[in-house]
């Protein structure tokens, strides 16, 4: 029984160890939120606004509240319940989480899309056609994109750009590509000369079908995986990071980021003094857990992957 | 004599990239930079950022510094060189700390597998999941508390001012992910190095194996140090504006609002010289190094 549990390839492992669910109970949040935030938010331009009546005007709202704890689970305008609270603007906290999430989920796809696609095809350029003409143009695109500077080549599409938060996703999903290419490549040069990938070209079947299928979908999944989860972690780190420089997405877009950077920004000394950190402290807390869960969920693939398991 | 010819090679291959990088920074600036004409206010063509381009790049070969922008009041040279000197000690006390701390531990943890270094690597692992600007606003008032004399002029001492630069310095080797990437880095490579054939055969000599093993794992962890600049890089301008409120992230973007695009492109320019030579440093070290990579 030993013997045939060893001989078992690593791909058919069952169970989940703890570093998997630990990390999908962490980041659980922003994924059952990227789905809820559709439905619970009725407003998504504006999140958490619709609980302000038409007739105040904010500016009577603000002060009224300026003597008051932002955390309060009842709004003194309105008979609704905020889980949450609101923030020195009177918007629902729980709202605007959820509508965060919901965009880092969308923004998160286009970055995954752009890295994986562009970089397996650098790397399919690079490894797998190595006497092909185009190699030493993909090798060179791939030593450029490489070469990049990220964070300042970020700052620099955002301000062409108007501070698009789907240009941020691009070029987010552009310079990941690297890190693929040089993962999927890996696979690709250790695999291309074994003997089932031979037999395969014998047979006939097409280049298109032995990298997809037989390199990367039967061998190379687990690392795929853990570089989508990178893909959506990376984009949450640079929009936070940038928000809090003031470069974060326009006003239509809710991202934690933003919520951190109005929440502490330049209000802090006041915040601070009046107890009203509140309204950075959640969407802090979820992006330390998401990164955290993220990060988990990445070791934990690895882990069930690697030979050590 | 291969040795050199590659060697030579690299080097002209990331000369060459740093000049193509540096051309597509100039056409990515280009597309929000006008000019005055007689037909009125337009937008920059090809032809005029092609121009600048060589202007700049022969300026800075002939000249060895920076141009100014035409009608600029800031003088980029000096701006670089005061704002550079404390990212880059930033930078380097950070590259101290994960060769002195982090590299050790994870080569315990991965040859040892010492129970304490495995909870050192669980926590650190943790912490460094935080964003590093997030790190920063927690620890700021602790330091400014404590260490802001400091920065105010007002004490000398030198245990102040070692913790006034430690804990910027620190947090910018945990933070993003970096300080538990590396130290699971080093753990998996000294651990998959251990199960060579070589090593299996030095301890059945009853050989010393660590001297093996740190000569085979030099050449993953310099590859993984310098694979991670870049987060290195973009996390000291973060580290240095919380910290600092001076320094090269608030001159690039004041500048960027002011739309002086040279001091944008020399900062550019400077961190893809560190990031290309990283890289060149790399292929430098494995040629030299793996005789395996010599054929």
């Amino acid at each position: 029984m030993y013997y045939a549990e060893s001989s078992q390839p690593m791909r058919f492992r069952k169970g989940f160890n703890i570093h998997i669910i630990v990390g999908l109970l962490l980041s659980s949040f922003f994924l059952l939120g990227s789905v809820l935030g559709i439905f619970l938010s009725d407003n998504l331009t504006h999140p958490g606004y619709e609980h302000l009546p038409p007739s105040d005007p904010v500016i009577k709202y603000l002060l009224d509240r300026q003597t008051q704890s932002s955390f309060q689970l009842e709004s003194h305008v309105s008979d609704k319940f905020y889980l949450l609270g609101t923030d020195m603007e009177g918007r629902d906290i729980f709202v605007r989480l959820l509508s965060g999430s919901f965009n880092y989920l969308w923004g998160g796809f286009i970055t995954i899309v752009i890295s994986i696609l562009l970089g397996i095809f650098l790397a399919s350029l690079k490894y797998y056609y190595t006497k092909s003409q185009l190699t030493v143009p993909a090798n060179f695109i791939f030593n450029v994109l490489d070469s990049f500077p990220r964070i300042i080549i970020v700052i620099i599409i955002l301000f062409i750009t108007n501070f698009s938060f789907y240009a941020l996703a691009i070029t987010i999903g552009l310079l990941n590509s690297t890190k693929v290419t040089m993962i999927v490549g890996a696979n690709i040069e250790k695999l291309k000369n074994t003997q089932f990938i031979e037999a395969a070209k014998e047979l006939g079947v097409s280049d298109f079908n032995i990298i997809i299928k037989h390199i990367l979908w039967y061998n190379s999944r687990a690392q795929l995986i853990i570089q989508i989860i990178f893909g959506f972690a990376s984009l949450i780190l640079y929009e936070a990071t940038l928000a809090y420089l003031n470069l974060g997405a326009p006003e239509s877009i809710v991202t934690w980021g933003k919520m951190i950077y109005e929440g502490i920004g330049f209000k802090a000394a006041y915040l601070l003094k009046n107890g009203l950190l509140w309204e950075s402290l959640p969407a802090a807390l979820m992006i330390i857990l998401t990164l955290l869960g993220f990060n988990l969920l990445a070791e934990g693939v690895a882990k069930r992957n690697s030979e050590n398991y | 004599m291969v040795i050199f010819y590659k060697v030579i090679k690299e080097l002209l291959v990331s000369i060459l990239i740093l000049l193509t990088s540096t051309y597509i920074m100039f056409v990515l600036l280009g597309q929000f930079t006008y000019k005055n004409t007689t037909q009125g206010i337009q937008k920059y063509s090809f032809n005029d950022i092609n121009d600048e381009y060589f202007s700049w790049t022969i300026y800075l070969i002939t000249k060895g510094e920076f141009p100014n922008q035409t009608k600029s009041i800031r003088d980029v040279n000096s701006i670089i060189s005061q704002g550079f000197s404390r990212t880059f000690s930033i930078v380097a006390g950070s590259i101290v700390v994960i060769s002195l701390v982090f590299i050790p531990v994870g080569f315990v943890s991965g040859y040892k597998k010492l129970k304490l270094s495995k909870l050192f690597s669980t926590a650190l692992f943790i912490i460094s999941s935080v964003p590093v600007f997030l790190l920063s606003i927690f620890i700021r008032p602790f330091w400014v508390n404590n260490f802001g004399q400091i920065g105010l002029g007002q004490s000398n001492d030198l245990f102040l001012r070692i913790g006034y630069f430690s804990i910027p310095v620190i947090i910018l080797s945990i933070g993003d992910g970096l300080g538990g990437e590396i130290i699971k880095h080093v753990e998996d490579s000294v651990s998959s190095i251990e199960k060579e054939k070589y090593i299996l055969a030095a301890s059945a000599r009853n050989a010393k194996i660590i001297p093996h093993l740190l000569k085979n794992s030099i050449i993953p962890i310099f590859s993984i140090l310098s694979s991670r600049i870049t987060i290195l890089l973009g996390g000291a301008l973060i580290v240095e504006y919380i910290f600092f409120s001076e320094g090269i992230t608030k001159a690039a973007l004041q500048a960027l609002q002011d739309k002086d695009w040279n001091v944008i492109i020399a900062i550019a320019f400077i961190f893809s010289v560190i990031i290309v030579f990283m890289n060149f440093l790399n292929k430098f070290l494995s040629i030299i190094i793996d005789p395996r990579l010599r054929s």
